[in-house]
């Protein structure tokens, strides 16, 4: 158990800048997740961590201890790896044990432990056998049993469970986070996934094109993102983003969706310009009440009782291009197209005309320029 | 996939037996007249069937020429070549394989270029050199010269192998506490042992088929010969006495045919890797 | 004692697995090709490494110009690098799609097609030799009994058919490599694609040419360049087999190389033969390096 910290930590391959001034701190038994569209450097953050990528600059501690320049070996971490990558020579047992025997532990200590971890692990039964003889479950088991069984200071787990099928990552996403909170070993989490992140993380670390763009809890994330690419990235569906005048009356301002006049919590002092970005999330919406815009309904998908609603942004009010920044889940949606999450049993049919409303508070604003939230 | 007819199916084993009867058959023919004896070998039409074997010719060979010295030396040089061709070309292709080190680039398109590199031309500068340091008669000339192509190509085609390692292992068995030698010696190696292997018969193989370093650096004494040498220079001397080189040439060629069997489905697997990435 | 498992160093430890091999290309194959330029550019008849050395001069390359002997060796390289060449490409081509064909016995069909390419040279060539024998040979018996020729064919006095005998044995022993290689080729067209031609109502000969052609064609181009180059590098085969004779119809660049070199002793001639050689060969290869290029990193 420790604490990991990077301080202006930074990774360049020539001219190319893969991670820029990455800065952290992770309190002890922390769930930390890395989450970012690929290429947006959290692996070579974790990589860096784990001493197997060199830095360029800055320094990288566990507990206190730099070991910016320390091998991976003796930096008292642990790693599961996105292919596991068990050693195919060696049995299951010697798989666990290995990481102890290089450490020079004693014969009696190491097979102990390793049946220890496989007890936790429910992998007794499978110890003598080799990795190629299980499935892709137990041996993703294997990789969390090579893991614990060294009792590191650190965790770190780069997309562990991007090789499982859709209902075994569930259920083995409850079963780490359940693992990490009995041990309490601090974790650094890797994954593309969002809802992995959420679901996961005690803090969430949301990564772009190697620039941290937001540290804090996942309620944190969801409620208050810092800028126009998390308020898309987190959650799903993602945000919807509409652009609008800026107006204020009474000292309070308001901007316009479609024919709707939408309060804004925002001081009228932080809004420069006439314009902003603004952003709903889908499951805001308020579809089908006496007041709002009316919008046609384009397409309609239904999951049961949840159903997810098109409709058009209204005229002029689409944001283009920058659409663009948002990498989220649904990288193709399109920004003239918003949608609404909603969970009814009224029936909605293409082509029907619904009146949709923004609820004061939820609206969240972005600047233009910069992008970034304002509150 | 639609059902073949029968006459389709007749055909294709037609040509099948056909090509390889064609093909198979100076290897029949060598050992055939091995086990002649020697007056049949004169006669018109020759026979097709050996109907009194010969065994003894293999003895008489053994007795008469120097060939069982011929043979050690054969494997000595193979057995060096391979050994080192492979410990060089382990270290240098693990390095190819898995930094990005500069400089890397240009060196694997040598390694290629080497392939095509004609012995002939080689051959003479290495004779220089091989003279000023006293090496010509030497069976370390052999295996020097030897390397000039062996090194490369074992090379190559253990880069081709470790390019197949995921690279999480050597970086599990680092974060397990390995040093980076350790890594390499206790997990890739184990994990590219077929690689390793069929490397290793291949450079025996390629060893084992020179003629034209052997036949330019041992001539001095016959007792340094390798088998090669002494079955073209028996072909010069004796050109009657077929089944001798034919014995002699059968008791070369069964090592490498033995190997060639063994490691067809690796061979096709490293000569591709080496040519149609 | 530097700790190559540090992130800092592990660079440093892959220049260090580098060295001896780099070491090694360096002392046995830059530093020979260099001395044998050397070599060519002095009027030396045995070369050494030390002591007194030749003024440079460009003797050994007029001589080559002016050399019947060298024209009549780049001639023979040519012919046989297209007879060899082609005749191993098209049965080569023929032996693949055939046993890439389904049927029972497949793999012991490929065992047995690739068997002559793991016979060492020097053994298939003295094989060959007897099989040509023109007095008890067995091919000269089955060419009379058929009636194709009236009298013995003396493949070691006939400059024609020695050419033949020739290129006759570096096809056997080359040509399994070709099939090789081009069914490797064969086998990673997808089936689908054939699927989808029959689908379209494309018939067998469609099929090969609309398919398997171009697919194959980047193998194709290696394997044929690799075969160039090996009739370009080939020793053994001709010299065990016929010395380069009957006067000179099967003199490669490679035999009048080791030729001028380890017979005449003109190792100055031999090596500027042999540079010569070595350029053409660059250029031929250029085609493979290039396609190549990509792939190496």
């Amino acid at each position: 158990m420790a604490t990991i910290d990077f301080k202006n930590v930074q990774k360049s391959y020539g001219e190319v800048h893969a991670i820029r001034d990455f800065t952290l701190h992770v309190e002890e038994g922390d769930f930390c997740v890395f989450v970012g569209p690929s290429g947006c450097g959290k692996s070579t953050a974790l990589k860096m961590l784990a001493g197997l990528e060199a830095t360029t600059g800055g320094t990288i501690s566990i507990g206190g201890r730099d070991v910016t320049d320390a091998g991976p070996g003796k930096r008292d971490i642990a790693m599961v790896f996105q292919n596991y990558a068990l050693y195919p020579h060696m049995s299951v047992r010697s798989n666990i044990g290995f990481g102890l025997k290089m450490r020079g532990q004693d014969k009696a200590e190491i097979n102990r432990r390793v049946e220890a971890a496989a007890e936790t692990l429910e992998l007794t039964d499978y110890l003598d056998r080799r990795p190629r003889a299980l499935s892709g479950g137990q041996r993703q088991r294997v990789a969390l049993g090579r893991a614990i069984v060294r009792e590191p200071s650190a965790f770190l787990m780069d997309e562990p469970l991007s090789n499982l099928d859709a209902k075994l990552r569930v259920q083995t996403r409850s079963e780490i986070v359940n693992l990490q909170k009995r041990l309490g070993v601090t974790t650094i989490y890797v994954t593309h996934d969002q809802v992995e992140a959420l679901t996961m993380a005690t803090k969430i670390v949301v990564m772009r094109g190697g620039v941290i763009q937001q540290i804090g809890s996942p309620e944190t994330l969801f409620a208050q993102p810092a800028n126009i690419f998390v308020a898309g990235f987190i959650g799903s569906p993602g945000m919807n983003f509409f652009r609008g005048p800026v107006e204020v009356v009474d000292g309070r301002a308001q901007t316009r969706f479609g024919e709707q006049v939408v309060p804004l919590s925002v001081a009228p002092d932080a809004l420069r310009g006439g314009e902003a970005i603004f952003g709903i999330r889908p499951e805001h919406l308020k579809i089908g009440g006496d007041t709002g815009t009316p919008v046609a309904l384009g397409l309609v998908e239904s999951l049961g009782t949840e159903k997810i609603l098109h409709f058009p942004t209204p005229e002029g009010q689409a944001i283009g291009s920058l659409q663009k920044v948002i990498g989220s889940d649904d990288a193709g949606r399109d920004s003239a197209t918003m949608l609404a999450r909603v969970i009814d049993d009224r029936r909605y049919t293409d082509g029907e005309t619904v009146r949709v409303a923004l609820p004061e508070g939820k609206v969240h604003v972005f600047d233009p320029e910069t992008q970034k939230a304002l509150s | 996939m639609q059902k073949r007819s029968y006459l389709g199916t007749f055909g294709i084993y037609a040509t099948v037996i056909f090509t390889c009867a064609v093909l198979l058959f100076p290897i029949y023919w060598m050992i055939l007249t091995a086990l002649s004896p020697r007056t049949q070998l004169r006669e018109f039409p020759p026979r097709f069937w050996p109907d009194d074997p010969q065994w003894g010719v293999f003895a008489d060979l053994l007795a008469t020429q120097p060939f069982g010295l011929w043979m050690w030396n054969t494997i000595l040089v193979a057995v060096a070549t391979m050994v080192l061709s492979l410990t060089v070309g382990v270290l240098a292709a693990y390095a190819l394989s898995r930094h990005r080190l500069r400089g890397g680039q240009g060196l694997g398109l040598f390694i290629l270029t080497s392939k095509m590199l004609p012995a002939t031309l080689l051959v003479i500068p290495l004779f220089a050199i091989f003279k000023s340091l006293g090496l010509v008669g030497s069976l370390w000339s052999v295996v020097i010269a030897q390397s000039t192509l062996i090194v490369p190509f074992a090379t190559w085609m253990l880069k081709g192998y470790f390019d197949t390692i995921p690279p999480e292992l050597e970086h599990a068995a680092l974060v397990d506490g390995c040093s980076p030698l350790g890594a390499l010696v206790r997990v890739v190696l184990p994990v590219a042992a077929p690689g390793l292997a069929a490397t290793a018969l291949y450079a025996f193989v390629i060893s084992w088929s020179d003629f034209l370093y052997a036949r330019t650096f041992l001539t001095t004494s016959e007792s340094k010969w390798t088998l090669n040498v002494g079955i073209a220079t028996l072909k010069g001397e004796f050109v009657t006495d077929w089944n001798t080189i034919m014995a002699a040439s059968l008791m070369a060629a069964v090592p490498i045919i033995g190997v060639y069997l063994f490691l067809e489905r690796y061979l096709v697997g490293g000569l591709s890797s080496g040519s149609d990435k | 004692m530097i700790d190559f498992s540090s992130p800092r160093h592990r660079a440093k430890f892959g220049y260090l697995l580098l060295a001896p091999a780099v070491i090694m290309m360096a002392l046995i194959i830059i530093y020979p090709i260099l001395l044998s330029v050397d070599i060519s550019l002095q009027d030396v008849r045995i070369a050494r490494v030390g002591g007194d050395r030749e003024p440079w001069t460009l003797e050994n390359y007029r001589w080559l110009t002016s050399s019947a002997e060298f024209w009549n060796s780049l001639w023979v390289t040519a012919k046989m690098v297209l007879t060899v060449g082609g005749i191993s490409l098209i049965i080569g081509l023929a032996t693949a799609l055939l046993v890439n064909q389904k049927f029972r016995g497949r793999s012991l069909a490929r065992l047995f097609v690739a068997l002559p390419w793991a016979v060492p040279e020097v053994v298939a060539t003295v094989i060959w030799a007897w099989m040509l024998d023109s007095s008890f040979g067995v091919i000269n018996w089955a060419l009379l009994k058929i009636g194709l020729v009236d009298q013995a064919i003396q493949f070691g006095s006939n400059s024609t058919a020695a050419f033949f005998a020739v290129c006759f044995v570096m096809i056997w022993k080359g040509y399994p490599l070709v099939s090789i290689m081009l069914l490797a080729g064969l086998q990673s067209i997808p089936e689908e694609q054939y699927q989808a031609a029959r689908v379209d109502g494309a018939n067998v000969w469609q099929r090969f040419f609309y398919i398997t052609l171009p697919s194959l064609a980047p193998v194709l181009g290696v394997t044929s360049v690799m075969t160039t180059l090996w009739v370009f590098r080939d020793f053994a085969i001709i010299y065990v087999l016929t010395q380069g004779g009957p006067i000179g119809s099967t003199t490669t660049l490679s035999i009048l190389t080791f030729e001028q070199s380890f017979a005449f002793f003109r190792m100055g001639q031999g090596a500027a033969v042999g540079v010569v050689t070595l350029v053409i060969c660059a250029f031929i290869s250029r085609a493979l390096v290039g396609r190549f290029a990509n792939s190496v990193h």
